[in-house]
């Protein structure tokens, strides 16, 4: 069959959208692959493929047979949930809402508590219909594509019933799941692919009553029943922090990726910046929309968002959603460059300190992202995210115990994206395994689905209290700090130098306390799960720390003998401020930025300055200063990329860099 | 130092789903209604510039945000460096009225403003355009209720608008950019031009310098 040999090369244009003749080419070979045995590995790995290249599965017609089977659908004989015509086209949307829930056969379940927002909602569903030229689709296919009748305003309100039907019933049918906003929007593309065109006439919208069209319901709801219990599950859990455990996953793949889009991503965090770049929680909230929609409620383009849905099909896990934004991040990273108004060198430094984070919000949220995406750039983004996807598998990223391992395979066991949504178990084996969850029988008790919920709500709330208890502590720490700032400033007014000396080294040392409290609290988790390679490599970095520390005491110690000698010498004088004028660009290091760019050249200039005074006055202790630093500078500290300016910051410098890295 | 030139003001508009935040906004910014708005999920924020007080151009970044109360908890995000917030209910819908106290509760949690007790808010009862037989009856007497006893005894100031029929909207946004600039100078004059934890964590270091250079 030429359908295999088709499928792995032909529809896999690196650039642009397949032309005509490819595509109706493609569209037979889906065809013929769902006319195979659906059942076997090898289809559902073609299906896969062909779902994923160029264009997706080109129509709706095939959609609504392929994405059955990539969802693991079975194709079981009709159960008693489908009985009846589910259509009702009397009277409004909702004054007579209970004669369709009639029908629909789950009357007699209580309503589901969210049905008030469920219907807030839908009164603003397909929106996307507007956009007409998205629904006139290529020529080529004209019988295929029928939608651009039903957007008259009686269709959408047509739609709009089924949709509310469709929700409510899941919802009353699985009345443990809480309903999202954005929930409605993966609905209606569910809806949208289970239209069948019908014996459509020019003037359907005279005869709307007559049913001419339709819309198979019951596949509808057998894929969102699918898709919501094996795939949004985690959305759907009580605590929305669970949803935002997803979302943490796109900075972490960016810290793999691109260092720059990370750290200006970091300057959006409240996190990060209230602990002056001590701890990055991850927390990237900007691409909720897309993430619990699946894009759908962020392009305004229904072919695109209905090929971005085979893509994601394709690899039966929402995880490929986090790996789709981030490939949007890299494609458009210079537009958020120029966005946010960065300048070349300071994007090259890494110094985005002081970027508005509003406008960096702006820049990576899908409204800016996703705005007018050409096909062009939608096809790049798809065949990024199939690159990044490969090269870096979420258990192999450098940061992963601390992110991923973290979140998931630490405190969340039981979300979707370790098993009914795993991207790395073989499909099928996820369909049989969990093909419990879903019941036949409406009103049946969905005892499965229950309990795991229950576990999950009960996982992300002992994340939540781990998670606020570890905030609670930074903020207390930094009210520390804040305190005994306060009191050295205020009581060491009367010898200036000396106050000021004692602030810097108190601020700087009560950072290192606050760093190293930190790094300790961040690594004891680290520790239980990490590798002996690891922990060997950190004794290596702990005996090069602890010498500096040693080195760092003896130099402070020596300074501050000098100092009090020196105290009322003119020449000394002078020096110090000199120090604190040049220096003051060096001061900031007590913002513990790790991305600072120290400047050293004053501490260089003290260094020398004052070996030369030590020489004058005190012989001796210059020359042992002297001695001190070459010493150091011959040192294995400087050929572990220390420099010599560094040493009295040394200790701090080396537990932020621990610290991050 | 914040990056934030002192004539942005920051407002975030709070209120229950559908009471019309996104139609406020745009009928404000793009002088536009659509019934076709999606729902909003997440925070988004659009600007514009406005001359105030004599001649005083500011730019309000306008901030809509998700009405589900379980997005409530993403606040924390978004709220930072407000100067108002607008809280937001539909006049024909008694509960989002009801609301109004916990969504004031719940932006000072999260925003964790300087000036909890005189933070600027503002109160608009929207879709006044709708018949007056799907009205909240009595709507003035609870609102009285609400604003008096609820909201901390405070008076916060009221505007009735229609998104829809663009009614009192310009109005209240002028309101809305007077009080902000308010707390941005009140702002402003306690702390440098900073109002926040935030600002104040990066303070100290400057602190520290600012004595330095003192000799």
């Amino acid at each position: 069959m030429d359908s295999d040999t088709l499928g792995k090369s032909l529809y896999k244009n690196e650039e642009l959208p397949l032309n005509d003749n490819i595509r109706g080419l493609k569209a037979k070979a889906i065809r013929e692959a769902t006319q195979r045995n659906t059942n076997s590995d090898e289809i559902l790995e073609l299906l896969s493929e062909l779902s994923r290249s160029t264009d997706g599965l080109i129509n709706n017609e095939l959609r609504s047979k392929v994405w059955p089977v990539l969802l693991g659908i079975e194709d079981k004989t009709k159960s008693n949930t489908s009985e009846g015509s589910l259509l009702d086209t009397n009277g409004g949307l909702f004054t007579n809402a209970s004669p369709f829930l009639d029908e629909l056969n789950c009357i007699d379940l209580p309503p589901h508590k969210d049905e008030d927002q469920v219907k807030l909602d839908i009164q603003r569903s397909f929106t996307i219909l507007n956009h007409i030229q998205s629904l006139q689709h290529p020529p080529y296919f004209p019988s295929e594509n029928s939608y651009t009748t039903i957007v008259s305003p009686s269709d959408v309100q047509n739609l709009k019933k089924y949709l509310s039907n469709l929700i409510i019933k899941l919802l009353r049918k699985y009345p443990c799941l809480n309903y999202y906003q954005g929930y409605h929007d993966i609905a209606s593309v569910i809806l949208l692919v289970c239209y069948i065109p019908g014996n459509d006439t020019e003037d359907k919208e005279k005869t709307e009553n007559d049913n001419e069209y339709d819309i198979n319901e019951e596949l509808a709801f057998k894929i969102l029943e699918k898709i919501t219990l094996f795939h949004l599950r985690d959305y759907m859990v009580h605590d929305i922090a669970l949803s935002i455990d997803h979302l943490r996953l796109i900075p972490t793949l960016l810290e793999n990726l691109d260092i720059e889009l990370f750290e200006l991503i970091k300057q959006t965090s409240n996190c990060y910046v209230q602990s002056d770049g001590l701890y990055y929680d991850y927390k990237f909230y900007q691409g909720i929309s897309s993430i619990l929609t699946m894009f759908s409620h962020d392009l305004s383009n229904l072919t695109q968002i209905l090929t971005v849905w085979d893509f994601s099909l394709s690899y039966n896990s929402v995880l490929i959603n986090m790996y789709l934004y981030t490939s949007a991040l890299l494609i458009f990273k210079n537009r958020i460059f120029e966005k946010c108004n960065v300048e070349e060198q300071d994007r090259e430094d890494l110094d985005y300190e002081d970027i508005d984070s509003d406008l960096v919000h702006n820049a990576i949220s899908p409204t800016n992202l996703f705005d007018s995406l050409s096909d062009v750039d939608l096809i790049k983004i798809l065949n990024k995210t199939r690159n990044i996807v490969q090269d870096f598998p979420m258990d192999k990223l450098t940061n992963c115990a601390d992110t991923f391992a973290n979140w998931f395979s630490e405190y969340n066991k039981s979300s979707v994206l370790l098993n009914t949504s795993n991207l790395y178990i073989p499909k099928r084996e996820k369909f049989t395994k969990y093909r419990n969850l879903i019941i036949n029988t409406i009103g049946d008790d969905p005892i499965e689905l229950t309990k795991l919920v229950d576990l999950q709500d009960s996982e992300i709330s002992r994340q939540t209290s781990d998670d606020l208890a570890f905030q609670h502590k930074i903020l207390l720490q930094q009210e520390e700090l804040n305190n005994s700032i306060m009191t050295d400033t205020s009581a060491g007014q009367s010898d200036m130098f000396a106050s000021d000396t004692n602030t810097l080294h108190t601020s700087l040392s009560i950072h290192r306390i606050t760093s190293s409290m930190l790094f300790k609290k961040l690594f004891s988790r680290e520790d239980a799960n990490e590798d002996d390679k690891k922990v060997i490599r950190r004794r290596k970095d702990s005996w090069v720390s602890r010498n500096i520390y040693k080195i760092s005491i003896t130099i402070g110690f020596i300074g501050i003998l000098v100092h009090f000698l020196l105290k009322n010498n003119p020449q000394y004088q002078n020096l110090l401020s000199k120090l604190f004028n040049g220096g003051r660009n060096a001061i900031p290091i007590g913002k513990l930025s790790p991305l600072v760019i120290l400047n050293y050249e004053p501490i260089n200039t003290i260094t020398s300055e004052l070996s030369t005074i030590g020489d004058e006055i005190f012989g001796d202790i210059g020359n042992a200063f002297n001695e001190m630093f070459c010493f150091i500078k011959e040192s294995e500290m400087v050929n572990s990329g220390i420099s010599i300016g560094q040493v009295g910051l040394g200790n701090l410098k080396n537990t932020i860099y621990g610290f991050t890295t | 130092m914040s990056s934030r030139k002192k004539t942005l003001l920051k407002v975030i508009i709070l209120g229950d789903s559908g009471v019309g935040k996104t139609s406020l906004m745009q009928q404000f910014v793009n002088n536009k209604f659509s019934h076709q708005y999606k729902a909003t999920i997440g925070a988004d924020f659009l600007t514009k510039e406005i001359i105030i007080d004599n001649n005083k151009p500011v730019t309000l970044q306008i901030w809509d945000t998700a009405g589900q109360e379980r997005f409530q908890s993403l606040g924390v995000a978004f709220y930072r460096g407000a100067d108002c917030c607008v809280l937001c209910f539909d006049v024909t819908n008694e509960k989002s009225l009801n609301n109004l106290t916990s969504w004031k509760d719940e932006f000072l949690v999260q925003s964790n403003v300087s000036n909890p007790q005189d933070f600027p808010f503002i109160i608009i009862g929207n879709k006044i355009d709708v018949d007056d037989s799907k009205k909240i009856p009595s709507l003035q007497k609870k609102l009285h209720n609400i604003t008096h006893n609820q909201l901390g005894g405070l008076n916060y100031p009221v505007f009735e608008t229609s998104a829809k029929d663009s009614i009192n909207v310009e109005a209240a946004f002028e309101v809305i950019a007077k009080m902000a600039l308010q707390q941005e100078e009140l702002n402003a004059a306690s702390g440098g031009d900073v109002n926040d934890d935030y600002n104040d964590a990066i303070n100290i270091h400057l602190d520290g310098e600012s004595s330095g250079c003192g000799c």
